[in-house]
């Protein structure tokens, strides 16, 4: 476990790392310069502008330049927001979408293992069909589909919910937000959910609880909860990236300024600058989410062992 | 025994189990019918996807309009140029064109959306008023779109009554001062046009008119319309046909890229299966890195800063998804290598690559196919989210557009009072069913391909 | 006697295991452990131990499926063990096995007849409407009926999946077969038919067999010559009716005390060995790896580890001549 551990730390870096220069490249190669859509930029114009981002060097140079600023945890002036650095658009796009997204990986797995348990222990019941009818819904239909049709219906249509004021957003409304990107995640948790349980019901240390007289809620919740976890856990890790990248259309859908919101922004307006920090924050957003249910998988399932 | 039937392959087998599941039956048909007819789009609908007809605008499902062109030609001595239908057969065609005089307004909008100038050619105005007899048409800047508006009126410093200029800098409104309607008729000869008059008065050199103006047409007295099965989008263009030709994109793009991620994560992991030791220690851990960027992101980036083309979208996704298939593989093939019968191809000197080939990677193909059926939704999600932030691929100049972009135009027709909402309804039902059929399909394959399920039916 | 045709010399196979600690060593598992004999042209060689012992990656080793550590095999005259490549695949020809478990020896997605065909196809003995023929001809040397060529491996019933081993194997047209347990996984009823089939082949192709079991009865019926393994070394070499008739090693005792004797009023003398057999990671760290649980074992047993004793009647060994 502690070496597993050590592997994983040590590999973090690594992986940061070719994201890093992943994006870098990536950016970099790109033909055409961040100046060229605007029109009427004079050329001594963007040759200033380009010295005053560095775009005049080589590339090895400004990839030296970038790893040096990032060492020291600067992510370099954003170009397309004259004045501002990446650093400060980052601290300020980014709560919006942690508390996005954290919100909706929790109703994800709060929905999805209610459902995925009840239809397991109502096994071909009609609740059973039900649920796992929405469940192919929810996965089939993409989110960016259910988000305008939730906005028509309980803002336009029902007047339930209104759109983010100047304090940000309500309760009701980010609810709603966090509704519609946790649907397909709910819906894949509570089908793995729904399948573990059925293959741990039955097993021969649920039947001998049962046959010792242990209540049926604490066969469920005690013996089969465990089990039935494990794989809604290891589908956690990807569930974050999924997540994060879902948060990008529900974001520009209700209109809340986040990160995602910022990083399409900044790729389709092509702020090198903007785009590499907002991918290395994601990133290790998703590193850090790894770690950690790496680390619920193991005290889940003291079976898992790690090397 | 001298019967000698020959026995059931273990896929055939399999077949047999996934055609007793009747939901996965149901997804195989629905996923053949929208295969076939976005393959055989041409069969189905008539309308070239990409055609805008500004002047129709947005009609609902069923709707039909008068089937012209954007400029109709009706010269002598030429075949006559009025509509996509095959009119050489008819010996007269008549022509009502809408030649009342109209005057210009450019409305410019404030960042807010409330109305910032109204500039006519005598000048600015506070205020302008629509009524029943001067109505109007609107177009953007570029004149590329338009729809006919209900009686209204504007005023400077005020949000317009409906909605006018969807994001864009500045709309025109054409507002008719005096009706007036002209009728043509052209006389053919062998389906050449041989006299074209203007009520009465012959015209020797012909007639152009532009299909906003023509409000009626005729050819030997039958009037000369079409009609569109899910209507229209803003643009004018036939929504099924968008639908049909957009489905070849996304359907293109979930096959190959399913194709791609199943030639790199086969080859990848059995390879790493097959040669084992420190091979697949260094190969897997590898992946296990890889698993850790944020592909997503980078194919966003990528698609963004190179341009959106086809062949990038295909690598770019197939690239994302070979992970998890080159860990399958090489699972399955690490235990299949210590078998018995690989011992034995080995022994009977099938060299390595045979081995993998005939022996191993066949043998893996249940974990395989299913992976990789469940593959192609995922990837058309996929693509629809990329076109849904706008990087789409596209076909025919730019107007055909996959699934996803095309309810990325719904999601933005649809207005705060959900007016056009067949634009977003249709295009996210056909995808939604698509992906559910192919969700179920892979589901039952899962399940005929399932050992488990197969030894308790046997 | 004549030149052997296939020669083991001082075997070894060893699999590393995990590693001990963070960085410590990773563990060693010698599961053969020293191996020698020989097989003349024609000549039956069985090897019996209990399972674990080592027997099936000895037979595994000789034909390069596994990868040995040290030791040397002749097989007609070549080295194998430095082979490699398209060299080795060719050289390994008349070095053919049979299966124990004739279920997973058989690949599940392939017809018989392209099973049998593979070592036609893979050495290039035939092909078309020769390799044809020559499935058919080998599925009748076997026993199957060729009209059943088409059908894949589920359909046929233990026994016959064996046979079609059987012809596999003899498709290459081998000098030696090393048949791995070949009757251990089919019904008793079978058994004798397949053992039957083996011994004509041996008859009629002048075969010879290295027959692998954990069962000296089954042995008995086939080998000429009989070596017994224990915690992967040869600890008894002998021809079979010297050792039936007058075991050495008490492990060998041991075995033939196990055998069934099918007479009722004959004694039941039940001599049953205690313990379990050793741990392949601890080496025979200088004594007899059988000590511990023999009953005939003596202060000497515990501390010197045992020499190859080779006595006049052909018979090899490890234990030293005790007391009586």
């Amino acid at each position: 476990m502690g070496r597993y551990l050590l592997k994983r730390l040590i590999q973090a870096p690594i992986v940061l790392f070719l994201i890093v220069t992943c994006s870098f490249v990536l950016v970099r190669l790109a033909p055409g310069g961040p100046f060229d859509a605007e029109r009427k930029v004079p050329p001594e114009v963007e040759a200033a502008l380009n010295e005053q981002y560095h775009l005049d060097e080589s590339i090895p140079m400004q990839y030296g330049r970038f790893l040096l600023d990032l060492a020291q945890g600067d992510l370099g002036p954003a170009i397309k927001y004259p004045g501002r650095s990446v650093n400060a658009i980052i601290a300020d796009r980014l709560p919006p979408t942690l508390l996005l997204g954290g919100y909706a990986l929790a109703l994800a797995v709060l929905i999805g293992v209610t459902v995925g348990v009840i239809g397991a222990r109502l096994y071909n019941t009609v609740f059973d069909h039900a649920s796992m009818v929405f469940a192919l819904l929810g996965i089939s239909i993409p989110m960016f589909v259910v988000g305008p049709l939730l906005l028509l219906a309980f803002q336009t249509q029902w007047r339930l919910v209104s759109p983010p004021g100047e304090y940000g957003p309500s309760f009701a409304y980010l609810s709603l937000a966090a509704l519609c990107l946790a649907a397909p995640f709910a819906a894949r948790i509570a089908r793995l959910c729904r399948a573990g349980m059925l293959e741990v019901v039955n097993q021969d240390f649920a039947r001998t609880a049962r046959a010792k007289g242990v209540p049926e809620w604490r066969i469920v919740t005690v013996h089969c909860l465990r089990g039935a976890l494990t794989p809604v856990v290891s589908f956690l890790g990807p569930a974050v990236a999924s997540v994060l990248t879902g948060s990008l259309v529900v974001e520009s859908i209700f209109l809340l300024k986040g990160l995602g919101w910022e990083f399409v922004f900044s790729a389709i307006n092509r702020d090198y600058t903007l785009v590499i920090g907002t991918v290395i924050v994601y990133s290790s957003l998703l590193i850090i989410a790894n770690l950690i249910v790496d680390l619920c998988y193991g005290l889940l399932d003291p079976r898992v062992r790690y090397d | 025994m001298t019967e000698t039937a020959p026995g059931l392959s273990p896929g055939a087998a399999a077949w047999r189990r996934l055609r007793r599941n009747p939901l996965a039956m149901g997804g195989l048909v629905i996923t053949v019918v929208v295969v076939v007819m976005c393959a055989f789009a041409p069969l189905f609908s008539g309308h070239d996807p990409g055609y805008q007809r500004h002047w129709v605008g947005a009609l609902t499902p069923g709707s039909s309009h008068i089937d012209c062109l954007r400029e109709n030609r009706l010269i002598p001595g030429q075949a006559p140029d009025v509509s996509p239908q095959d009119l050489s057969a008819a010996t007269t065609i008549t022509l009502a064109a809408d030649e009342s005089s109209y005057r210009e307004y450019r409305i410019i909008p404030d960042t807010e959306g409330r109305i910032r100038r109204i500039a006519g050619s005598q000048g600015e105005l506070d205020e302008l008023v629509l009524n029943q007899a001067a109505l109007a048409r609107v177009a953007l800047i570029d004149g590329s779109r338009g729809r006919n508006l209900a009686p209204l009126s504007l005023r400077r410093g005020e949000a317009p009554p409906v909605p006018l200029f969807d994001g864009s800098a500045a709309v025109v409104l054409e507002v008719a001062t005096e009706a007036r309607i002209a009728s043509y008729t052209a006389q053919l000869n062998n389906g050449v046009v041989s006299a074209v008059q203007r009520s009465g008065t012959a015209l020797p050199e012909g007639i152009v008119i532009t299909g906003d103006r023509i409000t009626g047409m005729e050819a030997d007295g039958r009037s000369i319309t079409t009609w569109h099965l899910l209507g229209t989008d803003i643009e004018g263009r036939a929504l099924f046909a968008r639908i049909l030709y957009g489905g070849r994109i996304s359907l293109l793009v979930g096959a190959v890229a399913t194709l791609v991620s199943l030639l790199i994560g086969v080859t990848y992991g059995a390879v790493a299966g097959y040669v084992g030791g420190r091979t697949d220690r260094v190969l897997m851990a590898g992946v296990d890195v890889l698993y850790g960027l944020p592909f997503m992101f980078l194919v966003i980036v990528l698609l963004s800063f190179f341009g959106s083309n086809i062949l990038l979208l295909f690598a770019a996704l197939g690239a994302v998804q070979w992970l998890t298939m080159a860990r399958i593989v090489r699972g399955q093939i690490l235990g299949l290598r210590e078998a018995d019968f690989v011992a034995a191809a080995r022994l009977a000197g099938t060299p390595a690559h045979i081995v993998i080939l005939r022996h191993l990677v066949p043998n893996s193909f249940g974990p395989i196919v299913v992976y990789a059926s469940l593959t192609v939704p995922i990837v058309i999600l996929e693509e629809s989210f990329l076109a849904f932030i706008g990087l789409s691929a596209s076909f025919g100049d730019g107007q055909v557009h996959s699934w996803g972009a095309l309810v990325k135009t719904g999601v933005d027709s649809l207005g705060s009072d959900g007016s056009f909402a067949w634009l977003l309804l249709w295009p996210s039902l056909v995808m939604a069913a698509t992906l559910i059929a192919l969700n179920v399909l892979g589901d039952g394959i899962r399940d005929a391909l399932d050992p488990k399920l197969s030894r308790g039916a046997a | 006697m004549s030149e052997p045709l296939l020669q083991v010399d001082d075997l070894v196979v060893s699999f590393t295991g995990a590693r001990r600690g963070w960085f410590g060593p990773r563990s060693e598992l010698r599961a053969v452990d020293g191996v020698s004999f020989s097989v003349a042209p024609g000549e039956v060689l069985g090897l019996v131990g209990e399972s674990g012992c080592g027997k099936s990656t000895t037979a595994r080793a000789i034909c390069r499926l596994v990868a040995p550590h040290s030791g040397r095999v002749r097989f007609a005259g070549t080295d194998l063990l430095t082979l490699t490549g398209s060299a080795l695949r060719t050289a390994r020809r008349g070095l053919q096995m049979v299966f124990q478990d004739p279920f997973a020896s058989l690949d599940p997605r392939y017809t018989c007849r392209r099973i049998i065909a593979e070592p036609l196809e893979g050495f290039g003995l035939a092909s078309g409407e020769q390799a044809r023929q020559r499935v058919d001809q080998l599925m009748q040397q076997v026993g199957l009926d060729p009209s059943m060529a088409d059908r894949y491996p589920h359909e046929f019933s233990g026994g016959q999946r064996q046979r079609i081993g059987i012809a596999r194997a003899l498709a290459a047209e081998p000098q030696v077969l090393l048949c791995d347990e070949p009757v251990s996984a089919l019904d008793v009823s079978v058994q004798a038919q397949i053992i039957n089939l083996l011994l004509e082949l041996r008859r009629e192709l002048g075969l010879a067999m290295v027959f692998i079991a954990h069962d000296l009865a089954v042995v008995r019926h086939v080998a000429d010559r009989i070596a017994v393994m224990y915690a992967g070394r040869i600890v008894e070499q002998a021809p079979a009716d010297t050792l039936f008739a007058n075991p050495r090693h008490p492990y060998t005792e041991a075995l033939l005390a196990a055998i069934p004797i099918p007479d009722p009023t004959a004694p039941a003398i039940i001599s049953q060995i205690s313990g379990e057999p050793p741990s392949p990671h601890q080496a025979w760290a200088g004594h007899c790896a059988f000590a511990p649980r023999c009953p005939h074992a003596t202060e000497a047993c515990h501390s010197g580890a045992p020499e190859l004793i080779t006595e006049a009647d052909g018979r090899i060994h490890r234990c030293p001549p005790r007391q009586a």
